[in-house]
C-alpha cells in the first residue's frame, strides 16, 4: 500500500547537506500535465510545472484559477485524474499530505493551524512528536535542540517557550514555517503568505525566505500580489483558467504584464473619480465604547461622519475593532456609551438627523442601511436556500419581497432576475440555492441586493474578499456609483489598494481606536503601514 | 436567454426527476428490508405477513380507524417541526398536550352558556393557550439564561406529569364521580364536544362502516396543515423564522430579532401542541369527554419522528402520521400471524432512520448537480474598466 520507495524520511534538524541534489539539473519539483476535475468544472487542465531545487517559484493567478487545487494535489491533499508528480525526478503518488510530506514537501497554509495555548515548541512537536526509541517517552530536550537549530540555520529567531497567543501575526507565520521544516521539508509551499501581514511584517518574511533558499530549501509560493510576488521570485509561473499561461523571469517582466497575463485583459485599478463629497451628514457616531467581557476595550472612544457622496474607508490589521464598529452601527452589537445618529431623509432629499442609538437592526435597514458583511457565508447568506430567498435576506419586510405581513414570491423573483442580469451574477437562475454560486457570484447577488432597496449608506465590510479580479472591479465599480449616487459609504477593507483607491478619506484602527485620519492621495502602503502597526499613532 | 436555458435544462433534467422519488421509494424499500429479516428471524413468513397486515389495513373500519389516530400524530408532527424549522428541538410536546388537554377538560365542563360551535372554539383556544404557556417557559429560559430547549423541555415534561397528578388529585378531579380511582375531571357538556364527520362523508358519497367513525377534530388538522404551510412559506414571519432556522447570524443581520424568534416559536408550537389531546378528548363517539389518569401519553414523543419523517412540511407530516398510524394500528393483524407487535415499532423507526439518511444521500447528489449546473454557466469575456 504505502510507497515503499519513498526513502528515509528526511530529518528535519539534519542541515541541508549540499550533496548536489539540490545544484544538479534535476527539478526539487515537476508536474506533468496534471488535469483535476470536478462535477462540472475542470478545476486544472493539463498543467506542466517544473520547480528547480533551490528557487523561490511563484505562482500568481486570480482567484479560481486553479492555484489552489494544484497545490493541494501536489501536497497529497486530493489526486489528480491525469498527470504526474515527480519530486526529485522520482514518479510518486501521494495519498495523503502524509505522503507528500515523507517525500520532503511541506505546506504552510494561509490561516495558520495553531494551539493557542501551548509553547512554540509543543506546537512545533504536536503530531510529529519525537520520543526516546525504546520508551517512548517524549523526548522534549532533543525537540527543543533541533528547534534552535533550524530556527538558527534559517534566521527565523523564534523562541520555543512563548506560548502561541502571545506572538504577532509575522511570529505565527513563522512557526507555521518552522512547524513544517521540523518534518523534514525540503521544498515549502506558502499560500498567500502575505495576505495576513502588514508590509513591514511582509519584509521579515522576504528575508527568511532568502536565507531558505540560501540553505538549500525550495519554495513555491503562491499570491495574487504582483509586486510582492517580482520583489521576492526567481521564477514566475502564471495561471489562468485552469492552466498554466507562462513561466517567466522577474526581471523581464513588469506588474501590469503580469496582470495582463493573469487577467487576460487591462488590470482594473480602484480609482475613484472626481470627489462627489457633499456637507450633508449622512451617520455620525460619537464616543461610541464596547467592551467585552473582559472589561477590554474592543470600541473605545470612536467617533466618526460618514458623509453623503462620501467613501470612508477603515484601515487596519484585522481584529482591532474594525469588525465591532461595523456590527454597532448595524445594530448587531450595542456600545455601552455614545450615539449614533443617521440621517433618515431619502438620498437628495435633505436632512433629517436622528438619533439611532437604541434602533434595532431591522429598523436600521428599512431606515436605509444597505450592509455588505465581512463573512458572507456566515452574515450574508441562507446558503442552502433559493436565491430569491436570498434576495429577500435583510429586506424581507420591504417591496418588492413583502406586501402587508405576507411575502410577495412573484415579486422578489422577479426583482432576483433584475439582480441576476444588471449585477452579472452567473447562476441558472433564482431557484439556484446560493452554495451553487462561486464566491464572486455570491458576493455579486449581495451588493444587487443591498443596493436595490433605496439605500443612503452603504456598509462594505471586506466587499472583495475571496473573489476573483473580475468580480471584484464589478464590485468596486458599484462601490464608486453607490458614491456617485449620493450615497455615504463605510468601506472595511484588509486590501490597501482598494482602501486607497476608492476612499475619499481614511480612517486607521487601532486597538478599538480611530488613531489616524489621512488623505489617501497623499499617501503611500508604506506610510499607512506603520500608521496599522502603531509606529506612529 | 442562457439563463433561460439552463434553467429548462436543469429542471427537466431526467435524473433530477427520478432523485426527487428515489428518496422516499429507498426508504420505505429498507425498511420493509428490515421488517423482513424481524419477522423472519421470528420464524414466521414475511410475504405472508405482509399481505395480511395489508389486506387488514385497507378494510374500511381500519382506515377509518388510522384516520383517527392520525389526526394526534399529525399535529403533535407539526408542533415539533415548528421548532425544527427554526433550528430548535421542542421535546416537550408530550407535557405540553397532557397539561393542556387537562386544563382544557377542567375548564371546559366549568362552561355550560355556550353554544356549541363557540364552546368547542373556547376549549380549543384554552388548550392551545396552556400548551403555549407550558412551552414558553422554555423559550424564555433559553432567551434570559441560556438553557437549551432541549434540556428544559425534557424535564418540563416530568414536571408536567407530576403537576398533572397534583392537580388532578387536589382541584381538578369530580368528586361526584363513580369510578375515582383514575381521578376522572368533570365531563365537558356535549355542547364542548366535536360532532362526527360521518354524515357529512355520506352526503358526498362516501359509506363509514357501521361502529367507525371519523373524528370531526380531522377539520382542526387540516386548519392546523394550512396554516403551519401559509405561515411558513407566505409570511414574512415565516421567512424570519426560517432564516433562523438555516443561519442564525445571517437572520440576526437580516434584522430578526433572535430573542423575540425562539419564544414566539416556542409559544407556538407549544400552541400547536396544546391541541394534540384534543381528537381523544372532544370526539363525540370515541372520546372521553374529560380527562384522568388513563389518558393516553406519547403521542408527543411521536410527533417527533412524524415531523422528522415528514421532513418538516405540512404535507410530508400528513403522510408520516398517516404510516404511523396505520403500522400502529397493524398490531392486531400482527398477532393474529403471532408475530410480535412490536415489529410494528421497529418498521417505524427503521423508516425514520432510512428516510433521513436517504434525504441526505439525495441532498448531497442534488448539491453536487446544482453546483456543476451553476458552473457550467460560461465565463463570460474579461471585465473591461468600466466606463464612468
Amino acid at each position: 500500500m504505502s510507497d515503499e520507495d519513498a526513502g528515509p524520511l528526511p530529518s528535519g534538524a539534519e542541515k541541508s547537506a549540499p550533496d548536489g541534489s539540490g545544484l544538479s539539473d534535476t527539478p526539487a519539483v515537476e508536474l506533468r500535465g496534471i488535469t483535476k476535475r470536478f462535477p462540472g468544472v475542470v478545476a486544472n487542465r493539463d498543467v506542466s510545472l517544473t520547480i528547480k531545487a533551490g528557487e523561490v517559484h511563484a505562482i500568481v493567478g486570480e482567484n479560481g484559477a486553479g492555484k489552489s487545487t494544484l497545490m493541494k494535489t501536489l501536497y497529497g491533499m486530493q489526486r489528480p485524474d491525469e498527470g504526474e508528480v515527480l519530486v526529485g525526478g522520482t514518479v510518486r503518488h501521494f495519498r495523503s499530505p502524509g505522503d507528500a510530506i515523507a517525500a520532503g514537501i511541506g505546506m504552510v497554509h494561509q490561516h495558520f493551524m495553531l494551539a493557542d495555548n501551548l509553547t512554540v515548541l509543543e506546537n512545533v512537536v504536536l503530531g510529529a512528536e519525537p520520543t526516546h526509541g525504546r520508551t517512548g517517552q517524549l523526548d522534549m530536550r532533543g525537540a527543543r535542540k533541533a528547534i534552535a537549530k533550524i530556527s538558527d540555520a534559517y534566521g527565523l529567531g523564534v523562541k520555543p517557550d512563548r506560548l502561541v497567543e502571545e506572538l504577532g501575526v509575522g511570529d505565527r507565520q513563522r512557526v507555521e514555517i518552522l512547524k513544517v521544516l521540523f518534518r523534514g521539508a525540503r521544498v515549502l509551499i506558502l499560500d498567500e503568505p502575505t495576505a495576513v501581514l502588514v508590509p513591514q511584517e511582509v519584509n521579515e518574511l522576504f528575508k527568511n525566505l532568502a536565507e531558505l533558499r540560501r540553505e538549500g530549501l525550495t519554495v513555491v509560493f503562491i499570491s495574487h500580489k504582483l509586486d510582492e510576488v517580482l520583489a521576492v521570485a526567481d521564477a514566475i509561473t502564471v495561471m489562468r483558467a485552469g492552466t498554466t499561461v507562462a513561466t517567466v523571469l522577474p526581471a523581464d517582466v513588469t506588474a501590469r504584464d503580469l496582470a495582463v497575463l493573469m487577467v487576460g485583459s487591462e488590470l482594473p485599478t480602484p480609482q475613484t473619480r472626481e470627489s462627489t463629497v457633499t456637507d450633508t451628514v449622512q451617520l455620525a457616531g460619537e464616543g461610541l465604547v464596547l467592551t467585552d467581557l473582559d472589561g477590554r476595550r474592543l470600541l473605545d472612544d470612536v467617533s466618526l461622519r460618514v458623509h453623503r457622496g462620501e467613501i470612508v474607508g477603515i484601515a487596519g490589521v484585522e481584529g482591532n475593532g474594525q469588525a465591532e464598529l461595523v456590527e454597532a452601527i448595524i445594530g448587531l452589537r450595542r456600545p455601552e456609551q455614545g450615539t449614533l445618529t443617521f440621517n433618515v431623509a431619502a438620498v437628495g432629499a435633505g436632512s433629517e438627523l436622528v438619533d439611532i442609538t437604541e434602533w434595532d437592526t431591522r429598523r436600521r435597514r428599512e431606515s436605509g442601511m444597505a450592509y455588505i458583511p465581512e463573512d458572507r457565508h456566515r452574515q450574508g447568506l441562507l446558503l442552502s436556500a433559493s436565491l430569491w430567498e436570498n434576495r429577500m435576506l435583510g429586506h424581507q419586510t420591504v417591496a418588492p419581497n413583502a406586501r402587508g405581513p405576507f411575502l410577495d414570491l412573484a415579486g422578489a423573483r422577479r426583482d432576483t432576475v433584475r439582480i441576476l442580469a444588471e449585477y452579472d451574477v452567473r447562476a441558472p437562475g433564482p431557484d439556484t440555492p446560493a452554495f451553487a454560486l462561486s464566491g464572486g457570484n455570491q458576493q455579486k447577488l449581495i451588493v444587487g441586493r443591498e443596493m436595490s432597496s433605496t439605500p443612503s449608506l452603504l456598509i462594505a465590510s471586506h466587499p472583495t474578499r475571496g473573489i476573483d479580479v473580475g468580480a471584484q472591479a464589478a464590485i468596486w465599480e458599484q462601490v464608486r456609483q453607490a458614491r456617485a449616487a449620493g450615497l455615504g459609504v463605510l468601506l472595511v477593507s484588509a486590501d490597501l489598494e482598494e482602501l486607497l483607491g476608492l476612499s475619499d478619506t481614511l480612517l486607521v484602527m487601532l486597538r478599538g481606536k480611530l488613531v489616524a485620519k489621512l488623505d489617501p492621495a497623499t499617501l503611500n502602503p508604506e506610510e499607512l503601514g506603520s500608521h496599522m502597526m502603531g509606529a506612529r499613532a | 436567454m442562457r439563463v433561460l436555458r439552463a434553467w429548462l435544462r436543469e429542471a427537466l433534467n431526467p435524473r433530477r426527476l427520478l432523485l426527487s422519488v428515489a428518496a422516499p421509494v429507498l426508504a420505505l424499500l429498507v425498511a420493509l428490508l428490515v421488517a423482513f429479516l424481524a419477522i423472519r428471524l421470528n420464524g414466521n413468513e414475511p410475504f405472508g405477513v405482509f399481505s395480511d397486515v395489508f389486506k387488514a389495513g385497507i378494510k374500511g373500519g381500519q382506515i377509518v380507524r388510522t384516520v383517527d389516530l392520525a389526526v394526534p400524530y399529525f399535529l403533535s408532527g407539526i408542533a415539533v417541526a415548528l421548532t425544527f424549522r427554526m433550528g430548535m428541538f421542542n421535546i416537550g410536546v408530550e407535557g405540553q398536550y397532557r397539561l393542556a388537554a387537562l386544563i382544557a377538560a377542567y375548564v371546559g365542563a366549568q362552561v355550560t352558556f355556550l353554544p356549541a360551535p363557540l364552546h368547542v372554539l373556547f376549549i380549543v383556544l384554552i388548550a392551545a393557550a396552556a400548551g403555549a404557556a407550558w412551552s414558553g417557559i422554555a423559550g424564555v429560559l433559553k432567551v434570559y439564561r441560556g438553557v437549551s430547549e432541549v434540556i428544559s423541555t425534557i424535564m418540563l415534561n416530568l414536571i408536567a406529569g407530576l403537576l398533572i397528578a397534583y392537580l388532578l388529585a387536589t382541584y381538578f378531579r369530580d368528586a361526584g364521580a363513580k369510578t375515582s380511582s383514575s381521578l376522572p375531571t368533570k365531563p365537558i357538556p356535549k355542547s364542548g364536544l366535536v360532532p362526527s364527520l360521518n354524515h357529512l362523508l355520506k352526503d358526498i358519497g362516501i359509506e363509514v362502516p357501521v361502529g367507525y367513525s371519523v373524528t370531526g377534530l380531522v377539520v382542526l388538522a387540516i386548519l392546523v396543515g394550512v396554516g403551519f404551510w401559509v405561515l411558513l412559506s407566505r409570511t414574512r414571519f415565516g421567512f424570519d423564522l426560517r432564516a433562523s432556522g438555516l443561519n442564525p447570524f445571517a437572520a440576526r443581520a437580516s434584522g430578526v430579532n433572535s430573542d423575540a424568534m425562539i419564544v414566539k416559536t416556542m409559544l407556538l408550537s407549544g400552541a400547536v401542541a396544546g391541541l394534540v389531546g384534543l381528537p381523544y378528548l372532544l370526539d363525540i363517539v370515541n372520546g372521553s369527554g374529560n380527562y384522568d389518569l388513563g389518558f393516553p401519553q406519547q403521542y408527543g414523543f411521536t410527533g417527533i419522528g412524524v415531523a422528522l419523517l415528514g421532513r418538516n412540511r405540512a404535507s410530508g407530516i400528513a403522510l408520516a402520521s398517516v404510516l404511523f398510524a396505520f403500522l400502529e394500528n397493524a398490531s392486531p393483524a400482527l398477532q393474529a400471524d403471532e408475530v410480535p407487535p412490536e415489529i410494528a415499532t421497529i418498521m417505524e423507526g427503521t423508516t425514520v432512520l432510512s428516510v433521513v439518511i436517504a434525504y441526505e444521500v439525495v441532498r448531497r447528489i442534488r448539491a453536487r448537480q446544482q453546483q456543476s449546473a451553476a458552473a457550467m454557466i460560461p465565463v463570460a469575456e474579461p471585465v473591461k474598466e468600466p466606463a464612468s
